[in-house]
């Protein structure tokens, strides 16, 4: 999968989609099939969830959630041993694969070298060995798949933030799914919905692994695109935001493939505890094994201030720091759309020189009314899309404008800065590359 | 002489107003004052590392001469503690380079001084290689024992040093070195050659000034990095041969000794670990057939060896406690003399940092070691010591700016430096 979306077609985006109003009758005709055994997920916001609430099928058994009585599972789920730790569910939702066609995604994560910048590396848990990790983009309605096997020494899982997926495909360890040990898959199987700019990202330790590297862009098109309707945008970019704390997530790291080795001995010798997992049924199970002796790793007697907090020093666009960074092209007259994802955990305010733009998005979702600026701020976990039209030529930079973030280990300009380039524009000033003003 | 020493001190003063206007003009926190000003004040602060360990016990020992009689003894010990300080930097190439300071404190009655300097060293460091200079750790061993004191086994674990009639053991361990190492392997092998000058004395034990080169080797040792120690049953095994320059021994010119050792992990079990340590030290002498001194042990024919068992409980993966148990055996070619030594030890962790320890100490002295003037045990037959005590040991790190040669990052998924 190509990471340089930059330069891709925006008739990508008007390709016809699967998803079609049979599918969306389909799920209003599921749930009204008799009485159901759980609370539908409902309709938030007028949005039905596709394939109608995830509940069994009657008459079959269930096999293999976590949680579930399956002797593959340990710890009351919190483990399942075997190299395929899918569940193997007869839920209603999720059609066989001879039954509808998949769009099957192979996507596994590595523990890599990884160049922000001219003379900066850094290690990085990386998708398919790119920070961030391969763009998925399906239209709203396709049946996906993504395998997901873990080629590193510590555990991951995959969350499909803001997705409608089913809840045990939503990745989050000890939650919906036992965390991949190393060297165990996991398919995930979910119908894409809710259109709009969605990212995925690792939920295992998720400061650590998010912030450095488990993180990439999921976006749901529709063949009837309501942004593309009032502003016809003919290139479409995707912008992850990173903020890279070198030091903490290296000790992090070290300090986690030790533990990880240590709970792989434990494992093969069938020594593996709760308290080594650090995994309990519930809050009182904690509460008795504290009252027992257990000394709980986030006690002052044992960490009296976590192993080290970070100290964000390198912030990214799409894995690199200004002046690595890629431009955005465009040509007078033409709108682009920019699609914004907080990949980590800083906010940033995103500005643009030389004109205005609207946001036509929040979290995926098109906004009623787009709302012109031209400075945005993108939490963490937030999304947001926003159309520029070129009606002024030049080089723009476009930034954080909290520009601290626009620095390389404390020396500027670096950092979250890129350029808003007209193609072909000959301008008074030729643009050059400086690095410490 | 008078008008030199005049000059000598006018000197000084004017050196020492110079050394002052610098470091005025370069400002309070800088180092830079002399021939580097013109390169500007661009300093890096260092990583720091601080790093020590605190031992206070009670040792009450009980020995039989060989004639029979009894002595015994008892101090307040807290000999072995020390203070170490560690600045070091990523240089403009990726090497690493730094600076140890540190400081101990010698046994009791060692004639040491109160404290001691045990690191004085300045070093470079990269993937593959190593360099080391200055006050060191001699590498006249390849493993410790877990004995509560690194010197408690001290004339079976390390090549004796055959330069010095003084059985303080900073002499024996601690000298000023030159070393050059290489790494390979993933971090696991290492190959090091060093020169260093020993500690010396004369007959009666006083140290002499004298600073030359006195003895040198070569060390090869393969060994699994910290993180990876439960990787594979073998953790460690090693091989050295030492020279020492014996010229004031008729007809001799240098003395060599021969170390191999290793650790075997006995099971891989993080949360209840047991290895063995093993190691052999054969001393090739200096044509000495006695053991009344220090000075002559090293200077005998002789062998050592030494195990030890020792486990570690773990539970929850946080060391709680360890016990161990050490054994020693010497012996000396061409006079009759032989001794070993028992030593149990255990070592209760009651929070972070903090262990109650406790160890008891058996030696037999055989033949003429019964009747030595200095040493380890001298005069004696049989001596027994129990030693019950705390300890208090750290490390801390701050500006930790880059990683460690041997981490698990930069030995299983690529070097950064």
């Amino acid at each position: 999968m190509n990471r340089r979306h930059f330069l891709k077609s925006g008739a990508a985006g008007l390709a016809v989609g699967a998803v079609t109003t049979k599918a969306v009758n389909a799920a209003t005709a599921s749930e009204t099939d008799g009485p159901v055994s759980i609370v539908p997920a409902g309709k938030p916001g007028g949005i039905a969830i596709p394939g109608g609430p995830f509940r069994p099928q009657r008459g079959k058994s269930l096999d293999g959630g976590p949680g579930y009585n399956d002797p593959r599972n340990r710890f009351d789920g919190a483990m399942r041993v075997g190299k395929d730790i899918s569940p193997r569910y007869t839920y209603k939702n999720i059609p066989p694969e001879s039954a509808v066609d998949f769009k099957t995604f192979e996507i596994d994560v590595v523990l890599t070298e990884h160049e922000l910048v001219k003379g900066v590396k850094m290690h990085a848990l990386a998708f398919n060995g790119q920070v961030p990790g391969p763009e998925i983009r399906v239209q709203e309605g396709d049946w996906v798949k993504v395998v997901f096997t873990n080629k590193t020494g510590l555990m991951h899982t995959i969350h499909w933030h803001g997705l409608f997926s089913p809840y045990e495909m939503d990745g989050v360890p000890y939650t919906t799914q036992p965390p991949l040990m190393p060297g165990q898959q996991f398919v995930y199987k979910f119908r894409a919905a809710p259109y709009g700019t969605h990212f995925y990202h690792c939920h295992f330790s998720t400061p650590l692994h998010q912030a450095q590297g488990m993180h990439g862009a999921f976006i749901v098109e529709s063949d009837d695109d309501p942004i593309r309707r009032r502003f016809p945008y003919t290139r479409d970019y995707t912008m992850v935001l990173e903020a890279f704390a070198l030091d903490s997530a290296r000790q992090g790291f070290n300090a986690m493939l030790e533990r990880m080795k240590e709970k792989m001995r434990l494992m093969k010798l069938n020594k593996l505890t709760k308290d080594t997992l650090a995994v309990y049924r519930n809050y009182p199970e904690l509460e008795r094994h504290i009252q027992a002796g257990f000394v709980p790793p986030y006690s002052r007697n044992r960490n009296q201030g976590g192993p080290v907090l970070p100290n964000w020093n390198f912030f990214g666009i799409n894995g690199k720091c200004y002046p690595a960074t890629d431009p955005l092209l465009i040509k007078p007259g033409e709108w682009i759309r920019i699609r914004l994802i907080n990949g980590g955990f800083l906010e940033h305010y995103m500005h643009l020189h030389g004109h205005d733009f609207y946001q036509v998005a929040n979290d995926g979702a098109p906004l009623p009314e787009p709302v012109r600026g031209n400075t945005i701020a993108v939490k963490p976990g937030k999304t947001a899309d926003i159309v520029v039209y070129g009606n002024n030529p030049g080089v723009w930079t476009f930034h954080d404008h909290d520009t601290t973030r626009v620095t390389n280990n404390g020396v500027y300009p670096g950092g979250m800065l890129t350029v808003l380039e007209y193609e072909g524009f000959v301008g008074g000033y030729g643009p050059l590359t400086a690095i410490d003003e | 002489m008078h008008s030199k020493q005049s000059l000598k001190s006018s000197a000084k003063y004017l050196m020492s107003a110079g050394a002052i206007a610098a470091m005025v003009y370069t400002g309070p926190a800088s180092a830079d004052t002399g021939f580097m000003r013109s390169v500007g004040t661009s300093d890096v602060t260092p990583r720091v590392s601080l790093m020590g360990r605190g031992i206070a016990t009670l040792d009450g020992s009980v020995g039989k001469t060989g004639a029979g009689r009894t002595q015994t003894d008892s101090q307040i010990d807290f000999s072995d503690s020390f203070l170490d300080g560690q600045f070091d930097s990523r240089l403009y190439s990726g090497v690493h380079g730094g600076l140890l300071l540190g400081l101990r404190f010698p046994d009791a009655g060692s004639g040491v001084g109160q404290v001691f300097y045990h690191q004085a060293n300045v070093f470079l460091q990269s993937q593959h290689w190593g360099l080391r200079l200055g006050r060191t750790s001699l590498p006249n061993y390849l493993i410790a024992f877990p004995t509560l004191r690194d010197s408690d086994l001290i004339a079976y674990t390390q090549i004796p040093n055959a330069l010095v009639n003084n059985d303080a053991s900073e002499y024996a361990q601690y000298g000023n070195v030159v070393r050059a190492d290489y790494y390979g392997f993933h971090g696991r092998l290492r190959l090091s050659g060093f020169a260093a000058n020993q500690f010396e004395s004369s007959p009666t034990g006083q140290l002499v000034d004298r600073f030359t080169v006195n003895s040198g080797g070569a060390q090869a040792r393969y060994a699994l990095v910290p993180g990876e120690r439960y990787d594979s049953w073998l953790r460690q095994v090693g091989g050295e041969v030492y020279y020492q320059d014996v010229r004031d021994v008729p007809g001799k010119r240098r003395e060599y000794s021969y170390l191999a050792s290793a650790i075997i992990n006995l099971n891989r079990d993080p949360s209840n670990h047991w290895e063995l340590r093993l190691q052999g030290v054969f001393n090739q002498g200096a044509g000495v057939h006695s053991v009344a001194t220090v000075l002559d042990q090293a200077r005998a024919r002789s062998q050592a060896y030494v195990a030890s068992i020792r486990n570690v409980h773990a539970p929850y993966l946080v060391p709680r406690l360890q016990t161990a148990l050490t054994v020693a055996y010497q012996r000396f070619s061409g006079v009759d003399a032989s001794r070993f030594s028992v030593v149990p030890s255990v070592t209760y962790r009651v929070g972070a940092n903090m262990s109650l320890v406790a160890q008891y100490a058996y030696t037999h002295n055989q033949g003429a070691l019964q009747v030595a003037s200095n040493g380890p045990g001298a005069g004696l037959k049989n001596n027994n010591t129990v030693t019950v005590g705390l300890s208090y040991s750290f490390g801390a790190t701050s500006n930790n700016y880059f990683g460690n040669r041997n981490s698990l990052l930069n030995v299983e998924h690529g070097y950064l430096p």
